[in-house]
């Protein structure tokens, strides 16, 4: 074996590494989500005022919040709702991404020319910012925060299906495909789209730790999910205003979303890694 | 190159017309009269007392004319400058958003100047020592840098030097020292980027045949690091660093809410939060005028720097 064989060798089990890492992390954070109504020890929405930023005991495992809700039970169904929340919305944006993308990359003409303009001035301008002005338009609440945030950043799935469709739709198999009398959708559903998917991948598991930021940070600024509501953005948001008595009502819900977000962060880089074929460490090479 | 430049103005132009439309069409999109919800503002919270008062402001300030006279009027308004009153303090949105843009420049500036210093030199380091101890500590310190929200890394910063050891006020505007918090909270995920940027495309470009023919030609290593290898690697880093400002931008309006710094962030989410239209539609105008003009320096910059990328190449 050569010194670049191992080399490569050592690039591919360091990709896996990071995938390794990243997919027990995210194991564990989903098994929690499953099974929330099961840990948590208490209703999270039930205030108890005579115990209010109380300390760990039996019955409240890691204390309580300012309201006296268990902080335990708040963190589990909290992360249960982020994570369900970014899940439905990036649902919704490579749906939205894929299809047009489709359609701009196979079509060409005048449906390309105009889905490329609205690529641009959606690329053009911030998410956070739009998303941030709907949500407070539309008012706060789960259904107009996923509406909101599912309008803005498909454009970068939409970008890269639109590329990707172009090369494919010159391939052979289309051809001949097309030569047997097949259906333009059906070649469209059939044959360029699954080959076309493939460099999603990476981007959509870095897309779904991006999304549990943007959805904290709004619910943390006040504009996503309703006041009351256990999430972990809005824990931090209520920790907050206990400050500066009580860090670790903000510290505990911050640490849940740093290793959920770490964790598809560490999946992504690694399948990235692994698929990047100019690092030349793909498993073609052994 | 100028041909390309009016190009791409042609094409911002469109897409800022898109974005008037849209900042327009929120004062459609607010639940409610804009009517009501002005004097609401005016009398602070109070749903005004009898319909007469409702009509005479309508009548005041036309607002019953058909939607897109409305739009041309304000449009108009716009382009001299004039981008109404506020609901809420009756100044004018000009004077108001461009007091909070000074103050959210500031801060954007510095944190691009940590992002460019840190992330090029630590991305340096990196490649330099690639598959050291130090490589692979820095690439982990990336992912978690990436991984840590805006408000978390303030907390922690709040906690640490404010509260803990009473070094840095907790927030406000009151200086440079006022400053270092703000900005090194809103800088953090750009300097991790960055790093892994530099470090991936210098590692690609020292792969390269040319690095060799410079070695054979007896260049000395420096000279090939920073002229060569840096040089060449440089265009995807612009790009990058022009996403960067615009997502300096943007990550202002959760670092501004917490430190209280009177930015266009903070701005945006008061006006937001009271429905003063006028303030969000200043707001969001203001913010897609400042990303596309990055964009327009970035992609210039692009064919500045790669004299190989043919104008045509970009559009």
């Amino acid at each position: 074996m050569s010194h670049r064989d191992l080399d490569i060798l050592k690039e591919n089990i360091q990709g896996n590494k990071k995938i390794l890492m990243g997919s027990g992390i995210i194991g564990i954070v989903l098994l929690i989500a499953i099974l929330a109504p099961l840990i948590a020890p208490h209703d999270p929405e039930a205030i108890d005022l005579n115990n209010r930023i109380a300390s760990w005991t039996a019955d409240y495992p890691l204390g309580t919040d300012y309201m006296g809700r268990c902080l335990l039970s708040m963190l589990v169904y909290g992360l249960r709702l982020s994570l369900i929340i970014a899940a439905m919305v990036l649902f919704a944006r490579v749906t939205l991404g894929t299809t047009l993308g489709l359609i701009a990359g196979y079509c060409g003409g005048t449906s390309d020319r105009l889905i490329c303009r609205i690529i641009d001035f959606e690329l053009v301008f911030p998410d956070i910012v739009l998303a941030l002005v709907l949500v407070g338009t539309l008012g706060p609440g789960i259904p107009n925060m996923v509406l909101a945030l599912s309008i803005v950043g498909w454009s970068k799935y939409a970008r890269i299906i639109r590329s990707t469709v172009i090369s494919v739709k010159e391939k052979g198999f289309v051809e001949s495909a097309r030569a047997l009398g097949v259906s333009e959708g059906y070649i469209m559903r059939k044959h360029i789209l699954p080959n076309s998917i493939s460099p999603l991948i990476p981007m959509v598991t870095l897309g779904l730790g991006g999304l549990l930021l943007s959805v904290s940070g709004l619910s943390f600024i006040g504009l996503g999910v309703e006041a009351g509501t256990p999430e972990l953005g809005m824990m931090i948001k209520n920790g907050f205003s206990a400050f500066p008595g009580h860090p670790h009502l903000v510290l505990v819900p911050s640490a849940v979303i740093v290793i959920c977000v770490t964790g598809f962060m560490l999946i992504g880089d690694g399948i990235r890694d692994l698929l990047d074929p100019r690092k030349g460490n793909s498993f073609n090479s052994f | 190159m100028w041909k390309l430049f009016f190009r791409r103005l042609l094409a911002a132009v469109l897409t800022l017309s898109i974005l008037t439309v849209f900042v327009f069409a929120l004062l459609y999109l607010y639940p409610g009269d804009p009517a009501e919800r002005i004097l609401q503002a005016r009398m602070n919270g109070e749903l005004p007392s009898s319909r007469d008062i409702v009509d005479e402001l309508k009548k005041e300030m036309e607002l019953d004319a058909p939607p897109y006279l409305l739009y041309l009027n304000w449009a108009n308004g716009v382009l001299h400058g004039d981008l109404g009153y506020s609901y809420v303090t009756r100044r004018p949105a000009t004077t108001i958003l461009s007091e909070s843009f000074q103050a959210t420049t500031e801060l954007v500036i510095i944190s691009m100047l940590i992002v460019v210093f840190f992330g090029l030199s630590l991305g340096l380091l990196a490649a330099w020592k690639e598959d050291s101890n130090i490589d692979n500590l820095l690439s982990y310190l990336a992912i978690l840098g990436i991984s840590v929200p805006g408000y978390v890394t303030a907390f922690v910063f709040i906690l640490v030097f404010a509260v803990g050891l009473h070094l840095l006020p907790v927030a406000g505007r009151s200086g440079l020292q006022s400053m270092l918090m703000p900005s090194a909270s809103l800088s953090l995920g750009g300097v991790a980027m960055l790093m892994r940027m530099t470090r991936c495309d210098i590692l690609e470009e020292m792969r390269q045949d040319y690095v060799l023919a410079a070695r054979a030609k007896g260049l000395g290593e420096g000279r090939i690091l920073i002229k060569h290898i840096f040089r060449n690697s440089l265009p995807p880093l612009v790009t990058y660093l022009g996403l960067e400002l615009g997502g300096l931008f943007s990550g202002a309006i959760i670092v501004e809410n917490i430190f209280a710094w009177p930015g266009i962030g903070q701005l945006l989410v008061d006006s937001v939060q009271s429905g003063d239209i006028p303030m969000v539609q200043a707001c969001v105008l203001i913010i897609g005028v400042i990303f596309i003009c990055i964009n327009i320096v970035v992609d210039l910059l692009y064919i500045y720097i790669d004299p190989r990328i043919k104008p045509e190449g970009v559009l």
